[in-house]
């Protein structure tokens, strides 16, 4: 329990960090050097940090983005597949089978952006700073109040590629993916 | 010159009428519109009628605007600017409420369960399942909003369920996004909030602007559309061709009265007895109406046209002395007023808003160009009209095979006439949009924006006694439906608003899940507490209460028989866009085939207008002139009517309920003819004052065949065969011939 608090506290208190300058495009690609070439796939972790729980909830999955198709596939703790084909989002679980997501659609399409290191696109929705001490990482603020209203920031995090991704939401709960490429 | 007092009390109500119309005019006190739907029947007049009204009346002030997705930053924020600076309030999406409503949806949540959740709490397993698969989602903004009101995730998964069902939009930093047969569009949803009187010319200069941008930035591909886009353009029409027809048919009338009379004093009459009969009209039409539509206007002018008639008929006859036959003149005068109005108070009859405002508009005219020739133009008088080219033409001798042959003639016109009935099969189009003036590029606009907000989505009205009834009702249909459809989206208040009886249903089966330990899990991961049922389901106030209360007012009608409302149904492109609902409970709410529905109803209705209005005349004729004469009349009236509907046909290549009122004038018009022509002869001075008039009413409507307005263009067209027609085929029934 005690360590669940300090946890909260330490990832309360990355949130609050006051972020550098505004980056350009161009800084972010030199800062993070990304070279993704499609297809890209590997492993993912990720850990949820909610206020409410009283431990981190975590899920595990692998991932596979190429020009046409998303697949995000959660394998623990219970098996569930997000894909994205033209524009349309589908989820895959044991016990509803296929069926269309398109409330997922926001979510999905931030992912294929984050993964192909779609900075353009990103650039659309967000605002890129700068962090501080953190060579590797740039900040995400939304410029749309309707997705600032549910999450405050993202941090990416990486070099050639996209390692993590923190989200924090309104409230302060923080999810942190990690992302393990395939060799 | 001496008044009687029959004519002090007329001019005394016309001075009233100017004065009344000047304050009007000048106050600004009544509106003008120009929306098409005025020309339009109204639907059935049943609950479900007037539900529909209210519904489009919340639609018909929205403007919308698209552009290319990826446009230039710098064309949004400039369009947000002009409207925010114009007066155009913007529509946007609003996500900013989701933990309030997430905070309201958990109070409820052991009343409301979406159907995912619903189905989990049967087992412990399944509910295991589900608690990991909604915690596992990555960025869902409905867990974090919602898991500490409601740990057990049911909030979350209803939040998403119902965002599903309605979402129609992506978003895209603060914009709309939305993909569709021309590629992502960015849309801009507004509506006007300046002063009602500057409506239609803030949408014009609008549209101007909007052009402009357009070649300012092609690869953007501005659209823009909505209903106050159709109704300024069609306002700017109406008034340009209403300025354009009016002075076109005053001078023609001008010419024709003073080549034809020269001579001041009759000139006068004239003139004074079409400025009176308009006043009149407008006045009645101000006094009546308070939203004055600018095509009931533009019809308005055919009263020009009519007006001058009556004086006609009294100069006409007027003598040095005093003429035995004047009290015969009137009463043919009266009595052709009396066939007109009956003409004209059919359109009241149609249920058609325009219409009504023609008829108010000509029977008051009217009204005043009759007290006119009764009691204003003095019967005696030193004609000056008997060297006129037309006078001496209406003396001179009738053609001889007309004199020999009449019978002949009109039985070879009536085969023709057959022939070409039976060769051309017309029928009447009963789709509204034939009638719509606007610019095609306009058309062409508002299609693509229905496609991209509407494709794959039909509407269903449904009717009950009680809110309760209504709900029970729409959630059942809507659960048909979802048998053959599992993924079809609804747009429907009952998703939001469960029944009374499916929240007690709800209360169950959370209690057995409580009873049976299927939370259990929940209290291994969350700290908070499950909720606790509350001590009222959710009800209609409260449900108005909450950020998305205004849903309530946009689907449902509360009617003092009950209530009415609309719920949508989306399909899966693969599955088309018709949904067959086997329920008598659900009508299709398709606006388009509601209206071709009523326009077919009322071409129906009218023919029997028509057909009445030609045995009324036919029996009047008989009364006075007996069988022959009426025998006649029927078979003149039956040529000149399908004559000018079989030319209309083949000049417009369709036949609309437009040509079919105007045979309504044309009946009006040709019972004057026939009446003058059976009560006077073919005497000189009687078929002066029918060509006279005939002329005035040609030149009147003439012109309106140049309206780009279809229903005007369709009236001007068959009225001007129609008059065409009659001046040629009802001299036939005069003793001369007969």
């Amino acid at each position: 329990m005690t360590k669940a608090w300090m946890i909260r506290i330490c990832l309360c208190l990355m949130s609050l960090q006051v972020y550098g300058q505004n980056l350009s495009i161009s800084a972010v690609e030199e800062k993070l050097a990304l070279s993704v070439d499609l297809p890209v796939e590997g492993k993912f972790k990720q850990e949820k940090h909610l206020a409410i729980l009283k431990r981190p909830f975590v899920s595990t999955g692998r991932y596979r983005i190429t020009h046409t198709q998303l697949s995000w596939e959660t394998i623990t703790p219970v098996p569930q597949t997000l894909t994205m084909e033209k524009q349309q989002v589908y989820l895959w679980d044991e016990s509803a089978g296929r069926r269309a997501m398109p409330q997922a659609k926001p979510f999905v399409s931030l992912i294929q952006q984050l993964l192909s290191g779609d900075l353009d696109a990103l650039a659309n929705d967000f605002t890129f700073a700068d962090e501080a001490d953190k060579p590797d990482c740039v900040a995400m603020v939304p410029k749309s109040s309707a997705i600032a209203a549910v999450f405050k920031d993202f941090q990416l995090c990486g070099h050639t590629h996209i390692t993590s991704i923190t989200m924090t939401d309104s409230d302060s709960n923080i999810t942190v993916i990690s992302l393990m490429s395939a060799p | 010159m001496k008044f009687s007092f029959s004519a002090v009390i007329y001019w005394l109500i016309i001075i009233g009428c100017t004065l009344f119309t000047a304050y009007d005019v000048s106050t600004e006190r009544t509106q003008y519109n120009a929306d098409i739907r005025a020309a339009l029947p109204a639907t059935n007049h049943s609950e479900l009628a007037r539900a529909d009204h209210d519904f489009s009346s919340q639609a018909v002030r929205q403007g919308i605007i698209s552009v290319k997705a990826g446009s230039d930053p710098t064309l949004l924020s400039t369009l947000r600017l002009y409207l925010h600076e114009h007066h155009f309030s913007l529509q946007d999406q609003n996500n900013g409420h989701l933990q309030e409503l997430a905070r309201f949806y958990a109070h409820y949540s052991p009343l409301i369960l979406s159907p995912d959740f619903a189905q989990a709490i049967q087992s412990t397993a399944s509910y295991g399942d589900f608690f990991y698969t909604r915690l596992a989602e990555t960025a869902s903004p409905f867990i974090s909003a919602s898991i500490a009101f409601d740990p057990t995730l049911n909030t979350a998964a209803l939040l998403s369920y119902l965002i599903h069902q309605t979402a129609l939009f992506s978003l895209q930093g603060n914009n709309l996004v939305l993909d569709g047969n021309k590629g992502r569009r960015i849309f801009l949803f507004f509506e006007y909030e300046g002063l009602e009187n500057q409506e239609v010319e803030s949408f014009n200069t609008l549209a101007s602007r909007l052009a402009q941008w357009r070649n300012d930035y092609p690869q953007s591909d501005i659209l823009y559309s909505g209903a106050p886009f159709h109704n300024a353009e069609n306002t700017e029409l109406a008034k340009r061709e209403m300025g354009l027809f009016s002075t076109l048919s005053i001078v023609i009338l001008v010419l024709v009265m003073g080549l034809t009379f020269r001579n001041l004093y009759t000139f006068l009459y004239v003139h004074l007895s079409v400025l009176a009969a308009v006043i009149a009209g407008f006045a009645a039409l101000l006094l009546v109406f308070p939203t004055v539509h600018v095509l009931a206007l533009v019809f308005g002018i055919t009263l020009i046209g009519i007006a001058v008639d009556y004086t006609l008929h009294i100069i006409a006859h007027q003598q040095p002395l005093q003429n035995p036959n004047t009290r015969e003149i009137k009463t043919a005068i009266t009595l052709g007023f009396i066939t007109t109005t009956m003409g004209y108070c059919s359109f009241i009859l149609t249920g058609v808003s325009m219409l009504t405002q023609v008829a108010v508009f000509v029977i008051a005219g009217l009204t005043a160009a009759w007290g006119f020739a009764m009691w204003i133009v003095p019967v005696t008088a030193t004609p000056t009209f008997k060297q006129s080219l037309l006078y001496r033409y209406s003396q001179g001798k009738n053609p001889a095979f007309l004199m020999h042959y009449p019978k002949v003639i009109l039985s070879a016109c009536t085969l023709v006439l057959v022939l070409f009935v039976v060769y051309l099969q017309p029928k009447f189009v009963q789709s509204p949009a034939v009638l719509n003036a606007s610019s095609s590029m306009l058309k062409q606009q508002e299609a693509t924006h229905y496609h991209y907000l509407f494709a794959n989505q039909q509407r269903y009205l449904v009717h009950a006694s009680s809110l309760q009834a209504y709900l029970e009702k729409e959630a059942r249909i809507i659960k048909q439906i979802q048998i053959p459809y599992p993924d079809a989206r609804f747009d429907a208040i009952s998703q939001w608003l469960p029944p009374i009886s499916a929240q007690l249903q709800n209360r169950q089966k959370w209690q057995h899940a409580i009873d049976t330990g299927i939370f259990t899990l929940v209290s291994e991961w969350v700290s908070s507490p499950i909720p606790t049922p509350p001590a009222a389901p959710l009800t209609a106030d409260e449900f108005k209460k909450m950020p998305f209360g205004k849903l309530y007012e946009s689907h449902i009608i509360e009617q003092p028989d009950g209530v009415t409302g609309w719920f949508a149904v989306t399909l899966q492109p693969e599955n088309g866009d018709d949904v067959p609902i086997d329920s008598i409970d659900a009508i299709p709410y398709d606006k388009a085939r509601m209206l071709t529905q009523s326009m077919g109803d009322l071409i129906h209705h009218v023919t029997v207008i028509a057909c009445i209005t030609l045995a009324i005349i036919c029996f009047v004729i008989f009364y006075r002139y007996g069988f022959g004469s009426a025998l006649m009349s029927l078979v003149v009236l039956f040529n000149i009517v399908g004559g000018a509907l079989v030319i209309s046909y083949v000049i417009d290549s369709m036949l609309t309920l437009f040509h079919l009122l105007a045979v309504m004038l044309i009946l009006a018009l040709a019972a004057d003819y026939l009446i003058f022509y059976l009560s006077q002869g073919r005497k000189p001075n009687t078929q002066f004052a029918i060509i006279l008039s005939g002329i005035t009413s040609l030149s009147v409507f003439g012109v309106l065949i140049f309206s780009q307005t279809p229903a005007i263009h369709q009236v001007g067209l068959t009225v001007l065969t129609g008059v065409l027609l009659t001046l040629i085929l009802t001299p036939l029934v005069t003793e001369e011939f007969t």
